[in-house]
């Protein structure tokens, strides 16, 4: 199989409101997207279309070949999600919802199956503990367990480090990484955190207002950000520097000795070399490349 | 039709059940409670009255079979409340279980309880009172059938109801059914009634049973057409409940109502 989510021209209107608007696109098989956009962008409306949870107004969804609206429990058998936002039965314990999650998803020989992601996730010691009383981190690994209790073949991921510690947060990522690869599970990703999404997702999606504005890898949306932050730490020269910028409009941001500037990237040498011509003097220098959070901020402002 | 998504939802409400006075009490201590009190009025109307047992034992089987139309309604709507209280909504339905298989775990969890409630307040009314409801013989099981139903009818309306309008209708998952007391001829017979009331009495299958029931513990006689008009109501009702409760699903899916609850 190729493509295992088909989403083709879906539309959500609630009264006049439109929350998602007539958007498409495919993920295919072992593939990890990341779905990105700021809050009311329309992705958890998406995501609830993409679950069952909220019938498109127009489009269809179609998962591993099959239509959604029509097939619904055949294709919820072969995924899950996760959101840290959920729930889960509080005066159960971890094992008896996983269990009740496990019978759910008809899960071949269930307690060997939670036995192993207790231990994937590191929650053997939890297992008899009431959900209600865990702490948010230990929370979103039981939600993680329970997305992965069926061995899904497609997995939707709602801030799946959300409260996690950066340990079992790294742990996490490396264990998503893992059944990519060798399990070929496809995943799509929701994070408001751009280090991880560059880490571990190969493509993005960007909505905003309901619309997909752009679709690339990580480093290909970083790319479209032609500015570059420029930080140096003066010896001498910062009030020279100052109305530099202010003359030719730099955006700068001064911090004590230090002060970061941003530059298009193709001014950057003749930048350095103009300071030097000043007379400015500094000891440190360091350029940062566009990343895919600037991205992510500049279509903020932008929409802003 | 999964019976391991029926058996999910069953295995996670039967261990909370358990686990929580409250539910133990909603089961076992209304009912236990309820019997005690119309027990003494039994004896006190006994006393006074100088009627035979028989006479007035039909308030403690009014007792026992009020039980059981209460609690099959009960659990259809709370059980989709204690999800929803308990932000889980959106785990359940976004896995492979359909709305009628959820609907029929929580008819099976009614019916759980109610076998359990019966038997208990059963053996305490022969303990206390003498007082055996077993003695209906076969005739107990249509009248059990009939009432059951009937809670299941009204509990899946109510439970239509909650998914449309949310937490703002919350409390008639344990209130509207009372409404239904009045005109179900429980403790007195439909002819008590004024004749407006008498209509909407003959249009509520309870009443059927109840006036059947107090037949059979009195005069020791069974009338077919009562269980038979009853069921046919039942029946009807039955139809109309989940026609009402897939279009309230739907709506929910359409509209987001669903999500809401988390």
């Amino acid at each position: 199989m190729d493509n295992v989510v088909e989403v083709k021209n879906l539309t959500k209107r609630f009264g006049k409101f439109t929350a998602v608007s007539n958007i498409s696109f495919t993920i295919k098989e072992g593939e990890i997207v990341g779905f990105l956009g700021q809050n009311g962008a329309g992705k958890t409306t998406t995501i609830n279309m993409l679950l069952g949870l909220l019938t498109p107004t127009k489009g269809t969804v179609r998962i591993l070949g099959h239509d959604l609206s029509k097939e619904r429990s055949k294709v919820l058998e072969q995924m899950n999600f996760s959101s840290s936002y959920v729930k889960m039965p509080w005066r159960l314990t971890v094992w008896e919802n996983l269990f009740t999650y496990a019978l759910l998803y008809n899960v071949k020989n269930p307690k060997q199956r939670i036995a192993q992601l207790l231990k994937i996730f590191e929650i053997e010691d939890l297992k008899d503990k009431q959900a209600g009383f865990l702490s948010a981190g230990q929370t979103t690994r039981v939600a993680l367990s329970k997305a992965f209790i069926n061995n899904p073949r497609l997995v939707l991921l709602d801030e799946p480090t959300a409260s996690l510690d950066p340990d079992i947060a790294e742990k996490v990522r490396d264990f998503l990484k893992k059944i990519q690869k060798e399990e070929k599970v496809t995943m799509l990703f929701t994070s408001h955190n751009m280090a991880e999404v560059e880490d571990v997702c190969d493509r993005v999606i960007f909505i905003q207002n309901g619309k997909i504005i752009a679709q690339d890898t990580p480093a290909g949306l970083a790319k479209r950000i032609k500015t570059s932050k420029v930080r140096f730490m003066m010896i001498d020269g910062m009030k020279r520097t100052i109305e530099y910028c202010k003359e030719y409009k730099y955006p700068y941001q001064e911090d004590g000795r230090y002060i970061t500037i941003s530059v298009k990237e193709h001014k950057i040498a003749e930048f350095i070399n103009n300071l030097a011509k000043k007379g400015i003097s500094y000891s440190e220098i360091t350029i940062d490349k566009p990343s895919l959070e600037d991205y992510f901020l500049s279509q903020t402002y932008e929409n802003k | 039709m999964k019976t391991n998504r029926i058996l999910a939802i069953l295995y996670r409400h039967l261990v909370l059940w358990r686990r929580d006075f409250d539910k133990i009490a909603e089961t076992f201590w209304w009912p236990i409670v309820d019997l005690i009190v119309w027990g003494f009025v039994t004896i006190y109307l006994q006393k006074q009255t100088g009627a035979t047992a028989e006479a007035v034992s039909f308030f403690l089987g009014g007792v026992i079979f009020w039980s059981v139309i209460n609690k099959s309604q009960l659990d259809v709507g709370m059980t989709f409340l204690q999800e929803a209280w308990d932000r889980n909504l959106i785990n359940v339905f976004a896995s492979p279980i359909t709305k009628w298989e959820f609907l029929t775990a929580t008819l099976l969890l009614g019916l759980i309880k109610v076998i359990l409630s019966v038997i208990a307040v059963g053996l305490l009314a022969i303990f206390l009172y003498a007082f055996n409801i077993f003695k209906l013989g076969w005739y107990f099981i249509p009248f059990m059938i009939n009432l059951l139903v009937m809670g299941w009818w009204i509990g899946i309306f109510i439970n239509g109801i909650i998914i449309r309008y949310g937490y703002r209708v919350q409390a008639f998952a344990w209130t509207l059914i009372f409404a239904f007391q009045p005109i179900s001829a429980v403790f007195y017979p439909v002819s008590v009634l004024p004749p407006f009331l008498q209509i909407v009495a003959r249009l509520t299958p309870a009443s059927y049973t109840f006036e059947g029931m107090r037949a059979v513990l009195i005069s020791g006689t069974f009338s077919l057409e009562l269980l038979l008009l009853g069921s046919l109501l039942n029946l009807i009702y039955l139809v109309l409940s989940l026609l009402f409760y897939s279009r309230m699903f739907n709506a929910a899916q359409k509209h987001g109502y669903l999500i809401q609850f988390s």
